[in-house]
C-alpha cells in the first residue's frame, strides 16, 4: 500500500484536503469547522470528517440491488393478454420482441435503460468501492465516474414507469390488458437499491486513499 | 512484543444495513422457491397430431377451468407422436391418474351442432377428464383427437354393439330410448376377423340400468317411407339421427338378466326385426336341440325363428351338414341346430335343460315333429315349425352322447305350394291377352267409324224436330181443353151414380139378380138334358157338316175365280176418295162440334139429375125386378121344352140339314159371277157418289146438322122437355109394371108353347122332304132368323144406348 501511495504522491499534484488541513466540513451546508467539532454551528448537522460505515452500506445496498436484479430478469416484466392470448415477457425477452418487430430504437432504449445502465452501475460502484477499500489513490476521472453513476441511476426507472403507465392505461378486459409481473417490482427495487448504494458512497473517500495510511 | 490496538471485531464493525441485502436475498429466494413449488407437476401427453397446440399458450382445462399450461411440444424419439408437456396445477395433479383422458378441443361443426366455438379466438386447448378420486399418479398419457365417449367421472355404462353394416352409424350418433337421447356411439370398428362391425356406445346413468339381456338395439337412422291404409307417411327420429344415424333400444320383457362385462349386443336393422328376435334371452337360456332334414334347407339361416303354432319359441343357431353312414353307404345329412326357450314353451321359469328335454321326449312320443315352413306366403325364407301330428310313424327323441338331442323331422309341403303357384302363373301367362286386345281395338275402330257417320250425326237434329212437333201438338189448345172436359163429365157421372145409389136402384137390382138366380136354377135343370142334345149335335156334325163344308169349299173356289182385282181397285179408289173426304176441312171441324155437343149433353144430364129422373129409373127397375121374378117362375117349365126340342133335333134336323145341303148346291150353281159384277158396279157407283160434289158437301152438312142438334138440345133444355121426360119415365114405369103382370101369364103361355111344339112335332113328322111345307118352313125359319137378328140388333142398340128407350130414337 505504501509503495503505490508514494508513487502517486510523487506524480500527482498534492491536494490539500479539509481533513489534511485539520478541518471538517459540514456535508449539508458546507461550513467548515475545526476538527473535533461534533455539530455544525450553522445547520446543526452531525459533523464527521469521514464516514467509516460508508463502504459497508455501499456494499450492502449493492448486494441487495444485485440480488433483486436476478428475479427482475428471470421473471416476466409484463403480462399482456390480447383476445385470450396471454404473453409474458421478461425484460430481455421484451427487448428481443421489440427488435423482432423492427423497433430497434425502442429496443435499444429499453436495453440500455434496463440492462446496460443497471449492470454498469453495479460494475462502477463495485469498482469504486474496491479501489477505496484497497486504498488506491483516486483521480478526478473516478470522481466523474461516480457523478455519472449517481446521475444516471434514476433513469433506469424508465422501464418501471413504462410498465406502470401501460398497466394503468391498458385494461380493456378481454381485448387487451397489461399487468406488471414480479420482475417489475424486483427491477424497481434493484434500481432503488443501487441508487441508495451510490448515495451511500462517500466520494471524499476517493481521494482519501493515498493518505489512508496516515489517517 | 508488539502491542497493537485490539483489532475491532469484524462483526462489531458490521452495519445494520447488511440486513437489507439479506432480506432481499431472502425474499428473492422465497419467491424463487414459491414459484418453483407452485409451478406444478409436469405431465406428458402424446397426441397423433397437435394442431393448434402452442407451448406456453395452450392451456389444459378441466371442466372448462384452466388447470395447467403446455410447456413444451416436441416429437417422440421416432417422430411418431407429438409429445405435449403440460404443467398441471399441484392441487389437481393428484387426481390425474391412469383414468385420465385428454383430447384437444377444436372448433367443430357437425350435424349435432357446433362445438368449441370459444376456441376460434382463444386457440385450441386441451381438455382433460378424470374421476374424482385420487389414484396412483401417472405422468404419461395418451391423448385423443376427439372427446372420448366415456369421460372418466361420468356415470354410465359402456357397451358394445355388433352389426353387419356400419354405413348408417357414425361417431357421435345418438342412442335413443323412447326418443330421448341417453347415450352416444363411438366410431365403428371392424372386428378382428372383419366379419362384423363393432361399435361402442356409452349409455349415461341412470338409463344404463335399463340394459339387460332383454334389451334389443336397432338402427333408426335414415327415414322410413310407408304407404298404407292410413296414407303416405314419412318417419324419422330426429334430424341428427337422419344425418348421422342413430340407434334406439328397448326392453322386450322386464325380467331380463343383468349383462355381464364384455356382453355384446346385436344391432338389428330395424325395430320390427329387433322385436321379432325376442326369443334369445341370452344363449344361455336356450336349450339346444338339433334337427336333421332330408330336404333342402335353402332359405333357412341362422337367426330364423322356430315356431310352435305360430309362437316364436326358439331360434335357429346353426346350419351344418354331416356325413352319416347308412346301410347304403355314406349319406349327407343337413343338421339344423336350434335353441328352444323353455319359458316360451310354457315350462316354468327356472326349468332346467333336463326338464326341458324330458318335456320334449314326451312331446315327441305324442307326435311332435319339426318341419320346414315358409316365413310368409310370398317369401322363400324358411323357418322351423314344430307341429303335433296324429298320423305319423312313431319316433322318439334321439339322445346322443356329446350332442344335443335330435328332434325328428317330417317332410314339409313347401314344394306343393310352389308348384301350385307356378301353375297359376303359367295359366295367366297362357291367356290370349294379345288377341283380346286386338279384337277390342278393332271393335273400338268400328264404333268410332259409326260415330263419325253423318247419318248418326243427323239423328239428334231429327229427334229435336220430332220433339218440337210433339210439343206443339200437346200444346194445342184443343187438346189441352179435353182433360178439363172429361174431368167435368166424370164429375157429373159421379154425382149421377151417387143419386142412383140414393134412389134405391141398387137394392132393386139386387132383388132382380136374386130372381135371375132362381131362373138360372130352372135353366140348370133344363141343362141336364143338354148332354144328350150335344151328343146329337156332335153326331150331326160328324156326318153331315163335312159334306156341307165341301160344298162351301167349292163355292169358295168359284168365288176365288171371280174378278176380285177390279173390285179391290174400286175399293182402293173408294178409300182414296173417303180419305180425301176426311181430309176435308169440314170433317176436321167435326171434333169441335162433337166437343160442343158433349158439353150440351152434359148440360142436359145435369138438368136431368135435377129433375128426379133417377128416382123414376129406380121405380122402373123395381118393376123390372118383378118381371124377372115372373120369368123365373116361367123358366121352371123350360126343361120340358128342352126335352121337346131335343126330340126335334134328333129326328128332324138331320133331314133339314140334308135339305140345306141341296140348297147350298143350288146356290153353288147360281151365277155368282154376275153377282160380283154387280157388286163391283155398285161399288163403282158408290164411289162415284162419294166422289160427287154433293157427297163432299156432306161433312159440312153434317156439321150444320150437329150445330142444329146442339141448338135443338139447348131448346130442349129450355123448353121443359125434362119435365116431360119425367112423365114419360113414369109411364115407362107403368108399362113395365104391366109387363110384369103380363109375364105372370107366362107359365100358361109356356105350357101352350109346349103343346104347340108337340103339335109341331107331329106336323113335321107328317111332312116329308121336298114338300111345299118344308120349303115354306125353311123360308119361315129364315124369316124367324132375320127377326131374331133384328131383335138381337135392337137389344144391342138398347144395350149401347139406353137413352134411345127414353128418347124414343
Amino acid at each position: 500500500m505504501s509503495g503505490d501511495g508514494m508513487a502517486n504522491a510523487e506524480r500527482a499534484q498534492p491536494v490539500l484536503t479539509a481533513r489534511a488541513a485539520g478541518l471538517v466540513g459540514c456535508s449539508q451546508c458546507g461550513h467548515v469547522h475545526p476538527r473535533g467539532t461534533e455539530e455544525c454551528s450553522v445547520c446543526g448537522a452531525h459533523l464527521q470528517s469521514r464516514d467509516k460505515t460508508s463502504l459497508q452500506r455501499v456494499w450492502a445496498w449493492l448486494f441487495a440491488g444485485m440480488v433483486v436484479y436476478i428475479p427482475a430478469n428471470v421473471y416476466p416484466m409484463l403480462r399482456t393478454s390480447t383476445l385470450g392470448h396471454t404473453t409474458e415477457s421478461t425484460i430481455v425477452g421484451g427487448v428481443f420482441d421489440l427488435a423482432d418487430h423492427g423497433a430497434y430504437g425502442i429496443a435499444l432504449i429499453v436495453f440500455v435503460a434496463s440492462v446496460v445502465i443497471p449492470v454498469s452501475k453495479f460494475i462502477a460502484i463495485a469498482y469504486l468501492a474496491i479501489r477505496v477499500q484497497r486504498g488506491l489513490p483516486g483521480t478526478p476521472a473516478h470522481f466523474h465516474l461516480y457523478e455519472v453513476v449517481e446521475f444516471i441511476g434514476r433513469w433506469s426507472m424508465i422501464d418501471v414507469f413504462v410498465v406502470a403507465i401501460l398497466s394503468a392505461l391498458v385494461q380493456l378486459d378481454f381485448v387487451a390488458s397489461i399487468n406488471p409481473g414480479i420482475a417489475a417490482v424486483s427491477f424497481a427495487l434493484s434500481v432503488a437499491f443501487t441508487m441508495i448504494s451510490a448515495n451511500s458512497f462517500d466520494p471524499k473517500l476517493i481521494w482519501d486513499s493515498r493518505e489512508g495510511a496516515e489517517a | 512484543m508488539k502491542v497493537s490496538p485490539r483489532r475491532r471485531s469484524f462483526w462489531r464493525n458490521l452495519s445494520f444495513v447488511w440486513l437489507v441485502p439479506i432480506i432481499a436475498l431472502g425474499v428473492s429466494l422465497g419467491i424463487a422457491w414459491q414459484s418453483f413449488a407452485d409451478r406444478g407437476t409436469l405431465i406428458e401427453i402424446s397426441f397423433g397430431n397437435a394442431s393448434g397446440v402452442i407451448a406456453g399458450e395452450t392451456t389444459l382445462r378441466y371442466r372448462d377451468v384452466v388447470v395447467g399450461q403446455v410447456e413444451e411440444v416436441r416429437f417422440s424419439s421416432d417422430l411418431g407422436r407429438v409429445l405435449v408437456y403440460v404443467r398441471v396445477d399441484n392441487d389437481v395433479a393428484p387426481f390425474i391418474d391412469e383414468s385420465a383422458a385428454f383430447w384437444v378441443v377444436r372448433p367443430e361443426v357437425s350435424a349435432r351442432g357446433i362445438s368449441g366455438l370459444s376456441t376460434v379466438l382463444s386457440g385450441v386447448y386441451i381438455e382433460g377428464a378424470w374421476d374424482n378420486e385420487q389414484g396412483i399418479e401417472a405422468y404419461e398419457f395418451e391423448g385423443t383427437d376427439t372427446p372420448p365417449l366415456v369421460q372418466p367421472g361420468r356415470p354410465g355404462k359402456r357397451i358394445t354393439l355388433a352389426t353387419d353394416d356400419g354405413t348408417t352409424i357414425s361417431n357421435g350418433s345418438p342412442v335413443l330410448f323412447r326418443g330421448v337421447e341417453v347415450g352416444q356411439l363411438e366410431t365403428p370398428r371392424l372386428s378382428a376377423d372383419g366379419r362384423t362391425v363393432l361399435v361402442d356406445a356409452f349409455i349415461e346413468a341412470p338409463h344404463d340400468r335399463r340394459l339387460t339381456q332383454a334389451t334389443r338395439f336397432w338402427d333408426t337412422s335414415g327415414f322410413e317411407l310407408s304407404f298404407g291404409a292410413s296414407g303416405f307417411s314419412v318417419d324419422f327420429d330426429s334430424l341428427a339421427s337422419l344425418l348421422t344415424g342413430g340407434i334406439a333400444f328397448d326392453n322386450l320383457y322386464d325380467d331380463g338378466e343383468d349383462i355381464s362385462p364384455g356382453y355384446v349386443f346385436t344391432l338389428y336393422p330395424d325395430e320390427t326385426e329387433a322385436r321379432r328376435n325376442r326369443l334369445v334371452r341370452g344363449p344361455a337360456q336356450g336349450v339346444p336341440f338339433t334337427i336333421a332334414f332330408d330336404e333342402s334347407v335353402s332359405g333357412l339361416e341362422a337367426g330364423d325363428d322356430v315356431t310352435y303354432q305360430g309362437l316364436d319359441v326358439g331360434v335357429v343357431t346353426e346350419l351344418r351338414s354331416r356325413v352319416v353312414d347308412t346301410d347304403f353307404g355314406p349319406e349327407l345329412s343337413l343338421i339344423v341346430s336350434v335353441a328352444i326357450d323353455p319359458q316360451r314353451m310354457g315350462l316354468p321359469a327356472g326349468a332346467t335343460p333336463e326338464e326341458t328335454v324330458e318335456f320334449f321326449r314326451f312331446a315327441v312320443s305324442t307326435g311332435m315333429r319339426a318341419r320346414l315352413a315358409t316365413q310368409s306366403l310370398l317369401s322363400s325364407d324358411l323357418r322351423v315349425e314344430l307341429v303335433v301330428l296324429d298320423d305319423v310313424p312313431s319316433a322318439q327323441l334321439q339322445e346322443m352322447e356329446g350332442e344335443p338331442p335330435r328332434l325328428p323331422s317330417i317332410e314339409s309341403n313347401l314344394s306343393d305350394f310352389t308348384a301350385t303357384a307356378e301353375g297359376v302363373l303359367e295359366r295367366i301367362n297362357a291367356l290370349p291377352i294379345e288377341e283380346v286386345m286386338q279384337q277390342a281395338i278393332s271393335l273400338m275402330d268400328a264404333v268410332e267409324t259409326l260415330a263419325r257417320s253423318e247419318d248418326l250425326q243427323r239423328v239428334p237434329g231429327s229427334a229435336v224436330a220430332l220433339i218440337d212437333d210433339a210439343r206443339a201438338l200437346v200444346g194445342s189448345e184443343a187438346l189441352q181443353a179435353i182433360p178439363a172436359q172429361i174431368e167435368a163429365a166424370v164429375a157429373d157421372l159421379q154425382s149421377i151414380v151417387a143419386d142412383v145409389r140414393a134412389g134405391g136402384a141398387v137394392e132393386s137390382l139386387t132383388s132382380a139378380l136374386a130372381s135371375l138366380d132362381e131362373a138360372m136354377v130352372g135353366i140348370s135343370a133344363a141343362a141336364q138334358d143338354a148332354p144328350e142334345l150335344t151328343r146329337n149335335l156332335a153326331r150331326l156334325t160328324e156326318e153331315e157338316i163335312p159334306a156341307v163344308l165341301s160344298e162351301l169349299q167349292s163355292v169358295a173356289q168359284t168365288a176365288q175365280e171371280l174378278d176380285l182385282e177390279a173390285l179391290v181397285a174400286s175399293a182402293t179408289q173408294t178409300l182414296n176418295r173417303v180419305d180425301a173426304l176426311i181430309a176435308g176441312e169440314a170433317v176436321q171441324a167435326i171434333p169441335q162440334a162433337v166437343t160442343e155437343a158433349i158439353a150440351d149433353v152434359r148440360q142436359v144430364v145435369a138438368d136431368l139429375r135435377e129433375e128426379g129422373a133417377v128416382s123414376a129409373l129406380g121405380s122402373s127397375l123395381r118393376n123390372l125386378d118383378r118381371a124377372m121374378a115372373d120369368i123365373s117362375v116361367a123358366s121352371q117349365d123350360a126343361p120340358a121344352l128342352t126335352a121337346n126340342l131335343r126330340q126335334i133335333t134328333e129326328t128332324e134336323i138331320p133331314a133339314l140339314l140334308r135339305d140345306l145341303d141341296e140348297v147350298a148346291q143350288t146356290a153353288k150353281d147360281l151365277e155368282l159371277q154376275a153377282l160380283v159384277d154387280s157388286a163391283t158396279g155398285t161399288l163403282a157407283r158408290v164411289d162415284a157418289l162419294i166422289g160427287s160434289d154433293d157427297t163432299m158437301d156432306l161433312p159440312g152438312t153434317l156439321n150444320d146438322a150437329l150445330t142444329e142438334m146442339r141448338l135443338a138440345l139447348a131448346e130442349l133444355r129450355e123448353g121443359g122437355v125434362v119435365e116431360n121426360l119425367n112423365a114419360t119415365l113414369q109411364s115407362a114405369s107403368d108399362a113395365a109394371s104391366s109387363v110384369a103382370t103380363s109375364v105372370e101369364d107366362l107359365p100358361d103361355l109356356t105350357a101352350r108353347l109346349e103343346r104347340l111344339v108337340a103339335e109341331t112335332e107331329t106336323v113335321i113328322s107328317s111332312y116329308g122332304a121336298r114338300s111345299d111345307f118344308n120349303e115354306q118352313t125353311l123360308s119361315a125359319l129364315r124369316e124367324v132368323k132375320a127377326a131374331a137378328r133384328s131383335i138381337s140388333e135392337l137389344a144391342r142398340a138398347i144395350e149401347r144406348s139406353p137413352n134411345s128407350l127414353i128418347f124414343g130414337r
